[in-house]
């Protein structure tokens, strides 16, 4: 009896130190330092099951204002979105709305638009407003799978459940698997499995230190159903540029409506 | 041996899933990118973008259910070519300039004959200046715009209460969306920026009228020429107060310009007489839901019937937009327009649209659908329209789409067989 005591304690201790364990490595990702401001050149090439192929390129700013996130888009190409542009403030504070407005040139005026459902798409892309958002570690539960390597470095295999249903209402997601690169605490590689049985694969292709920060140059987003592609979303980033000043006055609507 | 049991069977569990994981890690492609992504085509020599010159060519077919000639089956065979020109010019200033033209076989294959001069005139062909000014910063808090544009004032996309500064292109009612409806006017507009608030006044150089639909054509119900009223080219002003804060935006708005009138013209009002509009709109965000307000109290109204005697309106509006709905848009604007001080022309008009857009196939294909209906009960007329967008590539896109009147009052009585379809199939460079 004594011994079964033991070893089941010994087994809720161990879960939950392993448990611990995953949490941080979460933790980890979460406040890894992605630098106070990034300026760079985004182009997005959408590929449909028959590899035909849309472009998109847009000039993004983004900033920290404390704990809160302001960005601005601007679309360059192609002809029919070029001079369309997208402020948004994300604030840390859950309990307060993201303040966001659209310049559409067609219509000639900048709009405060509500936030969108976060599994939406990202412009058409395979990326959903969600994958574009930090997640809050809180959301899920972790449990550490196994060690592998990706591209001849360490990383842990991660799966995240969600808390509950509300998580995967608003993610899309009913389970993730990442892979974090253990030297940098970056996820490099994860399989978001979806509510309608799709999968999503993220695959961080290439990347590059720059001021001690670690920024991605290109990353694949593929969707599939079984073994099949159904979309896919590069994203490939230029000109980059972390930590370099960024005037205040760049979040603003009367930027939105200037332009570039 | 219970322990035994167990630590083999977690083992089992634990390889389990690790082969099910191993399965689900497959799924990487492993190809090398740049085999995926297709070569760009080299850039031509000779681009127009090359100059800061783009554009868009267009050709549009409709085809009309009504049985009388000349307007039944193809009503509209119009190519059209827009071109726009940008230039970047010293320090932060810009320069842009664009126009669009167009031309109607339609009319040439049925018999120019068939129809009256005024609709010819105004739907065979065209050659439009749309946009042409240039904008910059004064000082940091200090932005000028002048020159042939478009100011968009309120926050409603479908139904116009505080927007009275840019006349309107009506010719095809229920045709146009509301981007393509204002047509530019020339006007010097100064911004100034203090802290959240930024102070507009306008000056509205250019005094322009609605363009209506043509008598004789096939939205002019009437048997009779009415008489063209020109708005004296005179200066007018106008002046918007807006401040943006967390969660709501704010608008408070003065003009003192010449009226004008959206679907359907007035031709009771005399647009000759300017009036004062005292106006202010709100945006509030809850989450996915957008709330929307808009109040416009209108002064010194004049009717050609009543001479000099002068008469004031209240148009208020709710409406709300909603984005909870994956990859879908909902918005539902209801108006009330009314005269205030006059037993003659007290009579309430409502008018409520209602819209839903939505996106699939990876935002490649748009189905949209818009009601608009006026009157108390919203049963005195309107149209709906749906129609589906489909984006062939970066370049093409082609529309699909149906538009149906709704009979009620004697203008949409009249119009109401002028149900069409509508197909277009546009190249942007």
């Amino acid at each position: 009896m004594i011994k079964k005591i033991c070893l089941v304690t010994l087994l809720g201790f161990g879960s939950l130190a392993i448990a611990n364990e995953a949490r941080d490595i979460a933790q980890g990702v979460y406040d890894r330092d992605d630098g106070k401001t990034i300026i760079q050149d985004m182009k997005m090439i959408l590929i449909d099951k028959n590899s035909n192929q849309r472009i998109r390129e847009i000039k993004t700013f983004g900033k920290d204002f404390g704990k809160d996130d302001y960005r601005i888009m601007f679309f360059k190409s192609p002809a029919d979105v070029k001079d369309t542009a997208f402020l948004t403030y994300d604030y840390d504070d859950a309990s307060k709305d993201d303040d966001q407005w659209l310049y559409l040139p067609a219509l000639k005026k900048v709009k405060r638009i509500p936030t969108s459902d976060k599994s939406s798409s990202f412009m058409g892309s395979d990326f959903s407003y969600y994958d574009m958002t930090k997640r809050s570690v809180d959301d899920y539960t972790y449990k550490i799978l196994k060690h592998t390597k990706v591209r001849g470095h360490d990383t842990t295999m991660l799966e995240s459940l969600p808390v509950n249903e509300d998580v995967i209402e608003e993610s899309g997601y009913v389970k993730t698997i990442g892979l974090v690169r253990e030297d940098i605490d970056m996820v490099v590689r994860s399989i978001g499995f979806m509510k309608n049985g799709d999968r999503k694969y993220l695959d961080i292709t290439k990347m590059h230190k720059q001021n001690g920060v670690w920024v991605v140059d290109e990353m694949v987003m593929t969707t599939k159903q079984g073994k099949a592609t159904v979309h896919k979303t590069i994203l490939q980033f230029e000109n980059i540029q972390v930590n370099k000043p960024i005037n205040d006055d760049v979040f603003s609507t009367r930027r939105l409506e200037k332009g570039l | 041996m219970l322990t035994r049991l167990f630590f083999v069977s977690l083992l089992v569990t634990t390889l389990a899933v690790a082969d099910d994981v191993d399965a689900f890690m497959d799924g990487f492609d492993e190809e090398p990118l740049s085999t995926v992504v297709q070569p760009q085509k080299e850039e031509a020599k000779f681009s127009l973008s090359n100059y800061g010159i783009e554009g868009k060519f267009k050709q549009e077919f409709a085809y009309s259910y009504q049985n009388n000639a000349p307007h039944d089956r193809f009503s509209s065979l119009r190519t059209s070519l827009f071109l726009e020109y940008n230039r970047d010019l010293w320090k932060s200033f810009k320069f842009k300039i664009n126009g669009n033209g167009f031309y109607d076989l339609s009319y040439k294959m049925k018999g120019e004959e068939e129809f009256t001069k005024e609709e010819l005139n105004a739907l065979q062909s065209e050659v439009e200046l749309f946009d042409a000014y240039i904008q910059g910063s004064i000082t940091d808090d200090l932005d000028i715009k002048l020159g042939r544009q478009v100011i968009v004032w309120g926050k409603s996309d479908t139904i116009r209460v505080v927007d009275v500064l840019n006349p309107l292109d009506n010719r095809r009612p229920g045709m146009v969306d509301i981007e393509d409806l204002r047509l530019s006017s020339a006007m010097a507009k100064f911004d100034y920026y203090y802290k959240n608030w930024d102070i507009a006044p306008i000056v509205i150089l250019e005094q322009r009228e609605d363009k209506n639909p043509p008598y004789g054509g096939d939205f002019n119900p009437s048997p009779i020429k009415q008489p063209l009223q020109k708005k004296p080219n005179d200066v007018t002003y106008a002046l918007n107060i807006s401040g943006e804060f967390t969660g709501f935006d704010l608008d408070f708005y003065y003009a003192h310009v010449y009226p004008n009138f959206e679907f359907y013209p007035r031709t009771d009002v005399n647009i000759e007489n300017k009036i004062d509009m005292y106006g202010a709109a709100i945006a509030y965000v809850y989450g996915s839901l957008l709330l929307k307000g808009e109040a416009a109290y209108m002064q010194n109204y004049e009717f050609l019937q009543t001479g000099d005697e002068k008469f004031d309106r209240l148009d208020m509006l709710l409406g709300f937009e909603y984005n909870g709905i994956a990859d879908t848009t909902l918005s539902l604007d209801i108006a009330n327009k009314r005269f205030v001080n006059t037993n003659e022309f007290k009579k309430d008009n409502y008018q409520g649209a209602f819209r839903v857009t939505s996106d699939f196939k990876n935002a490649t294909v748009h189905l949209n659908y818009l009601v608009s209906a006026f009157g108390d009960t919203f049963s005195d007329g309107g149209y709906q329209r749906a129609w589906i967008v489909y984006d062939a590539s970066d370049s093409i896109k082609t529309t699909f789409g149906v538009v149906d009147y709704l009979k009620g009052n004697s203008f949409f009585d009249a119009i109401s067989d002028n149900d069409m379809l509508f197909y277009d199939i546009s190249y942007s460079f």
